[in-house]
């Protein structure tokens, strides 16, 4: 039967490195994830996921269970994620883009069309989500991406909530727009948009953005 | 002012964001992944235990925690001493030490297979080791094992918990444990003859000094021997067995290479050098003819004189990093080049490179502690042409190597990213060499310091 996390945390927290290593299996397929959607396919991934690690090393001294311990991890990788975006920016690469040109066409030949156009379409947004501003895609993938809520944003970004939801709006906005400079998702747009007309003959009443 | 976006744009946002959430991120190594993780915390852990270590000796102490301090030693000997219980035989030993005047009948010991060996990780660091007239053998648990051979002397020293041998005179046999991970930066042995430093990771051999010049020997495995007194991991010349050179002790630098004959092997001194995967000798001698004959039992090849630069060896072992040029690309290893007592510079000279009779490359795949030696050789050698001669060159960064199919390095990157002129000049090197790795993306880990 496999340990609780509780127990396994507060092994680490007496230095049992076994323990650590049970928990870095355990938790490094959750925090590849969480990654991958703040970074998209970087070549970075490994460096990131590994400091996540580090971090919850030195950190889980502090950590007294007040928060679930998938929460606390959740937290550190998006801070982690975070810093890693602001270093590389401000850093030049060597020959960082090698990996990102070869992945997706790897993928793409052994997958189905329907696999293969989502692909597309998933790293298409990656690459709109490169062109925001960066205060404008930090509030995007956080609230959009990760559901963390407007509030806790603020904190983690330092600005005032409101600051957040203006961020956010206009990030929707750019995106909305920018869509139509990707074929796959202007694609996407289009079909979307026959589709509602179609509808439009069919049931009078669209749906409105609840969001 | 911006138009509203539309509803199909909106839904088309929503479906994008839900089809990113749901994404698979591509799978990593993670099993390669946990290990490097684990290994940096180890290493995260030394450092801070360094920094632990030199916090505590800056503390000036209370009479009262000085006194405290030495009824817990006292304790703590006798209790080791109730512990082992045992002498080390044949050992008439005495250790000067500069810190302490502790004798070696003194010290714990452990056993090491079917004999007692003195604890070498119990002893002070800074204590001078002597031997009296028989060998002794040290253990320090999980790292190294070593002989002290008769009329031998030694002066251990501790740097982030691993052990530093100065070797004074007299010989010296190690079996050293491997590390687990063979990317790992952290040498297990160092030992300093002169001006000569010897770092192994992970192998066995011996070390004798009498004099200014030191004869390595490597039966099996691979050693690193370059000029001491230099910061961070050894780097010069990496002999990899079966091999023989010669090399100044005051500077390390090679002098020549000589055929290699297995004396380690069939000294009677090193039968009971535990069995290993590897294994390597080193001695020294003072005047390279004479002393050979005066290194021990070893029945060692007579050395060659100095200017008769002996290329008779079947495949030269030794292999120094690449040069770089001027323009910042490196050349491919030369099939025998020379462990300059600087790292390796534009344009220096060989002294085996004038050979006449051409030998077989000595490396030819690097394996990854032979990227790491040449990256850290290349940043060396950046670091001592910068003109400000007061300008400290701290890195600490993962290097990870992009292979194709024939294993030759098409691209790499440094995660942090080091100065752009940095990376150009010890990156661009590794394009096009080939690395002994099966994992089409190795990483290795380099860190450098130079002031």
């Amino acid at each position: 039967m496999e340990e609780g996390i509780d127990q396994l945390v507060e092994r680490v927290q007496r230095g049992d490195r076994a323990a650590f290593a049970a928990l870095f299996r355990r938790h490094a397929p959750i925090v590849t994830g969480i990654a991958y959607r703040m970074l998209g396919r970087s070549p970075d991934l490994e460096d990131v996921v590994q400091e996540v690690f580090v971090q919850v090393h030195r950190s889980l001294g502090e950590f007294r269970g007040q928060a679930k311990f998938s929460t606390w991890l959740h937290r550190v990788a998006v801070n982690v994620c975070l810093m890693h975006r602001r270093r590389a920016r401000s850093r030049p690469q060597l020959s960082s883009d090698e990996f990102e040109r070869d992945a997706p066409a790897d993928s793409q030949r052994a997958r189905p069309d329907l696999q293969v156009d989502r692909e597309r379409r998933i790293a298409a947004f990656h690459r709109l989500l490169e062109r925001l501003s960066e205060k404008k895609r930090e509030v995007f993938v956080l609230h959009e991406i990760e559901g963390l809520p407007p509030s806790e944003i603020a904190t983690l970004v330092g600005c005032p909530v409101l600051t957040v939801r203006t961020r956010l709006f206009y990030a929707r906005k750019e995106l909305g727009e920018m869509m139509r400079d990707e074929p796959s998702l202007a694609a996407l747009v289009d079909a979307l948009d026959a589709g509602s007309r179609t509808n439009d003959r069919t049931k009078p009443e669209t749906e409105g953005d609840d969001r | 002012m911006t138009p509203e976006p539309k509803d199909a744009e909106i839904r088309a946002l929503r479906q994008m964001v839900d089809e990113v959430r749901s994404s698979l991120p591509p799978e990593l190594d993670l099993e390669r992944l946990e290990r490097h993780t684990l290994d940096r915390i180890d290493r995260e852990a030394l450092l801070l235990q360094r920094g632990v270590q030199r916090g505590h000796r800056s503390q000036g102490r209370a009479p009262g925690s000085l006194a405290a301090a030495f009824v817990f030693a006292a304790a703590a000997a006798a209790l080791i001493l109730l512990i082992s219980g045992q002498r080390v035989p044949g050992a008439a030993l005495a250790t000067v030490a500069p810190t302490s005047a502790t004798s070696l009948d003194s010290l714990a010991t452990i056993a090491v297979g079917s004999e007692q060996a003195y604890l070498a990780s119990a002893v002070a660091s800074g204590s001078r080791l002597m031997s009296g007239a028989e060998t002794a053998r040290f253990a320090w648990p999980g790292i190294a094992n070593w002989y002290l051979e008769p009329g031998s002397s030694i002066v251990l020293e501790r740097a982030a918990g691993w052990p530093r041998l100065t070797l004074e005179q007299g010989r010296l046999r190690a079996h050293v444990v491997p590390h687990e991970d063979a990317t790992s930066m952290v040498e297990s042995l160092v030992i300093e003859a002169g001006g000569t430093r010897v770092a192994v990771h992970g192998t066995t051999f011996s070390v004798t000094r009498d004099g200014d010049s030191v004869v390595v020997e490597v039966v099996e495995g691979v050693v690193a021997v370059g000029p001491s007194g230099q910061r961070g991991p050894t780097h010069g010349a990496l002999l990899r067995g079966p091999s023989k050179a010669v090399f100044t002790a005051a500077t390390g630098a090679l002098v020549e290479e000589q055929p290699f004959a297995s004396s380690a092997a069939s000294s009677p001194a090193s039968r009971d050098v535990p069995p290993a995967t590897t294994q390597a000798v080193l001695r020294a001698t003072g005047e390279p003819t004479a002393a050979m004959g005066a290194s021990g039992p070893s029945g060692a090849s007579p050395a060659v004189p100095l200017a008769s630069r002996s290329t008779s060896s079947p495949a030269s072992a030794i292999a120094s990093p690449p040069r770089p040029t001027a323009a910042g690309v490196t050349t491919p290893p030369p099939s025998v080049a020379t462990a300059s007592p600087e790292p390796a510079l534009p344009g220096a000279p060989s002294a085996i490179e004038a050979s006449a009779e051409p030998v077989a490359p000595a490396v030819e795949r690097l394996s990854l502690g032979n990227v790491r030696a040449q990256l850290l050789a290349c940043l060396a050698s950046a670091s001592t042409s910068q003109d400000d001669g007061a300008l400290s060159v701290q890195v600490s960064s993962e290097v990870r190597l992009r292979l194709d199919a024939d294993r030759r390095v098409v691209g790499l990157r440094f995660a942090p990213p080091l100065r752009p002129d940095l990376q150009q000049r010890c990156g661009g090197g590794l394009f096009g060499l080939t690395v002994d790795s099966s994992d089409p993306s190795p990483s290795v880990h380099v860190e450098f310091s130079a002031r």
